[in-house]
């Protein structure tokens, strides 16, 4: 913990030294302070933010084993569902009424279903439909999210104010509700909820990319590019973007926990992922009337939604604090 | 300070407007006909179009969006196609079930955020802390629908403690409201925490440890002061959204309430129902926003006083 208040101290110092520019890693507190020139000379100069990046995330994992195992879970997780059908020891659908409700043994290692389904099986299925809807919905609306965000930034104006009060109208509404609302309106089903999330969510980047841009904007380097002629789209591109990566990486993995969640509430509630298809949340559903007879198969599905959901939370706190403090509250 | 409360009380009408409209687009006209949506593929042509023509569907968009809007300051949110009674009623009549559930787990919330969030910093960087902070961040993590699952099997059947489903006795509120309440205080918990650390490091705390003040004293009466003012903010947001109906735990534990009336509306396709509930759902909760805005300016002095 003391390394990891260290490093967010360098980071607030590097801030301060560079003008709520900061990049650098634990790596130059000692002479920070005599470094001004430096910073400044780098933040005219080409950035190069990626390289920086990657090494404060390897100082983080370095220094915050707690990371570090979170995202050791979150790798093992998608490597497991993508490698489904080689990892799972049954075929998820193939159902034997004769073996229905059992507890776990070494054939079934979490036991079986109501249908005599291998619930190990099914929930290295079920993780799919988990993982993908966690992940690919957060790029799409952060994505749009982005677009949105540097363009009411940047231009300002009425476009600005259009943009932002559409997002305004959005965040008045919880997600489970819009999707809610969307499902009725498209029919139950995972592409449904796919689209809701991917929709829904874009209010909140734009709301962070926006104030990004609002700020890098009256950077010297930026007035300094516009003053000699540089077209707007290099500007975002080449300046201002880059500088919105660390705050992006920080956002994505606080976003995908949240949708993984969702989805697996909207398929417990019946409305998400539909039979014979699975997810995590869907197969709580179905066997919670089993609780009494087979507690391991329908606790296991819950269990694994927590653990993926806590170490994206963990990965997520110990981004922001080492890439973005200030968007702690 | 009322010309702010009032500017931006105006600000919310034309928001409340908005997601009135979002709901009314997205129900009414996106997917073609509600009635054939809300009959299903079996109902014929002919019945269709009477229904249509009887409910003033066949009406310009917005013009029925305007009645509707109209109507809904009134109070009447329409009928519900398959209960036959006012939505409004429907709404009455589960809503106080809803305010019991979010006033007893907004306690539990209230009470573990803020304690766990001040002994966590007053012990910062302890084994205390760490458990502590881990503790809400599981909470945060939980998946409700799962988390009541288990209380209901360890307390209700195996122990036989508590009542699992319902809502008749305070009992049947316990395990409910614990579980929303654990999963909500995580949010309080790290807010109080951190808004608690800033504060520390003040100057005018070191005067007041300078001056020899009891450390428990600076802590509560110089320190909480002033942490607590984002928290409140955040406390209400956070009741609001209890307010407006909590989908997953009140599916759980059968509590007829605002979330189960939604849900139930999405299952039997009645769309006026699901339309009304999710409006009002949106109402309390853009009001909550409103309330925690005033709040916050009213708390924190620095903006009080321009």
């Amino acid at each position: 913990m003391n390394s990891k208040k260290l490093n967010r101290a360098a980071d607030l110092a590097a801030e301060k030294i560079a003008g709520g520019f900061s990049m650098e890693g634990t790596d130059w507190i000692p002479e920070g302070a005599t470094q001004p020139a430096k910073v400044e000379a780098e933040a005219e100069s080409e950035i190069a933010p990626d390289e920086t990046i990657g090494e404060q995330i390897k100082s983080m994992f370095k220094h915050n084993k707690l990371a570090l195992v979170s995202a050791i879970l979150i790798v093992l997780f998608i490597l497991v569902t993508v490698f489904a059908p080689i990892v799972a020891p049954h075929d998820p659908y193939v159902q034997d009424l004769t073996q229905r409700l059992q507890g776990p043994s070494a054939e079934h290692l979490l036991g079986t279903d109501n249908y005599g389904r291998d619930v190990l099986s099914r929930m290295l299925y079920g993780g799919r439909v988990s993982l993908l809807v966690g992940i690919f919905p957060t790029i799409i609306s952060m994505t749009i999210g982005t677009a949105l965000g540097l363009i009411a930034g940047f231009y300002g104006g009425k476009i600005d104010s259009i943009i932002m009060r559409l997002a305004d109208v959005l965040m008045a509404f919880p997600s489970l509700l819009l999707a809610m609302l969307i499902s009725y309106t498209l029919g139950n089903g995972l592409l449904t909820i796919f689209m809701a999330l991917s929709v829904v969510s874009w209010a909140g980047t734009a709301r962070v990319v926006r104030s990004e841009v609002l700020s890098l904007r009256e950077k010297e380097y930026v007035e300094a590019a516009t003053s000699i002629g540089v077209k707007r789209g290099t500007i975002i591109r080449r300046h201002i973007l880059p500088n919105c990566v660390p705050t992006l990486i920080v956002l994505f993995t606080m976003n995908v926990p949240g949708n993984i969640l969702t989805e697996s509430s909207l398929s417990f509630l019946g409305i998400g992922a539909q039979p014979p298809s699975t997810s995590w949340g869907l197969m709580v559903y179905e066997s919670k009337q089993y609780l009494q007879m087979t507690p391991v198969s329908t606790l296991a599905p819950g269990i694994t939604i927590l653990l993926l959901v806590v170490a994206f939370n963990f990965l997520g706190d110990a981004l922001r604090d080492k890439l973005d403090p200030s968007l702690k509250n | 300070m009322l010309k702010y409360v009032i500017k931006r009380i105006l600000i919310s009408i034309p928001l409340m407007i908005a997601v009135v409209l979002v709901v009314f687009l997205m129900l009414q006209v996106l997917p073609g006909n509600p009635v054939s949506v809300m009959m299903g593929e079996k109902a014929s042509p002919d019945v269709i179009e009477r229904v249509t023509e009887q409910m003033g569907l066949n009406d310009p968009v917005w013009e029925r969006f305007i009645d509707y809007l109209v109507n809904a300051v009134q109070g009447d949110l329409g009928t519900s196609y398959k209960l036959s009674r006012p939505i409004s009623d429907l709404i009455a009549d589960s809503f106080p079930n809803t305010v019991k559930l979010a006033i007893t787990s907004a306690l539990v919330s209230w009470i573990i955020g803020v304690f766990a969030g001040i002994i966590s910093a007053i012990k910062k960087d302890t084994l205390l802390d760490r458990f502590l902070m881990g503790f809400s961040l599981v909470g945060i993590s939980l998946p409700v629908f799962w988390g009541a699952m288990l209380l209901q099997f360890i307390f209700g059947y195996t122990l036989g403690w508590l009542p699992i489903s319902g809502y008749s006795t305070p009992a049947h509120m316990i395990l409910p409201a614990v579980i929303l309440g654990w999963t909500s205080s995580g949010t309080i918990a790290r807010l109080t925490r951190s808004s608690l650390l800033g504060i520390m490091e003040n100057d005018y705390i070191r005067t007041a440890r300078a001056k020899g003040l009891d450390e428990s004293l600076v802590v509560v009466k110089h320190g909480l002061k002033n942490a607590m003012i984002p928290v409140v903010t955040m406390m209400a947001m956070q009741f609001a959204s209890l307010l407006s109906g909590a989908v997953i735990t009140e599916s759980v534990f059968g509590i007829g309430g605002i979330g189960v009336l939604m849900v139930s509306a999405v299952n039997t396709r009645d769309m006026p129902l699901l339309q009304g509930s999710v409006i009002f759902s949106t109402m309390i909760i853009i009001i909550g926003n409103l309330v925690a805005d005033i709040l916050y300016s009213f708390l924190d002095p620095k903006i009080r006083e321009q």
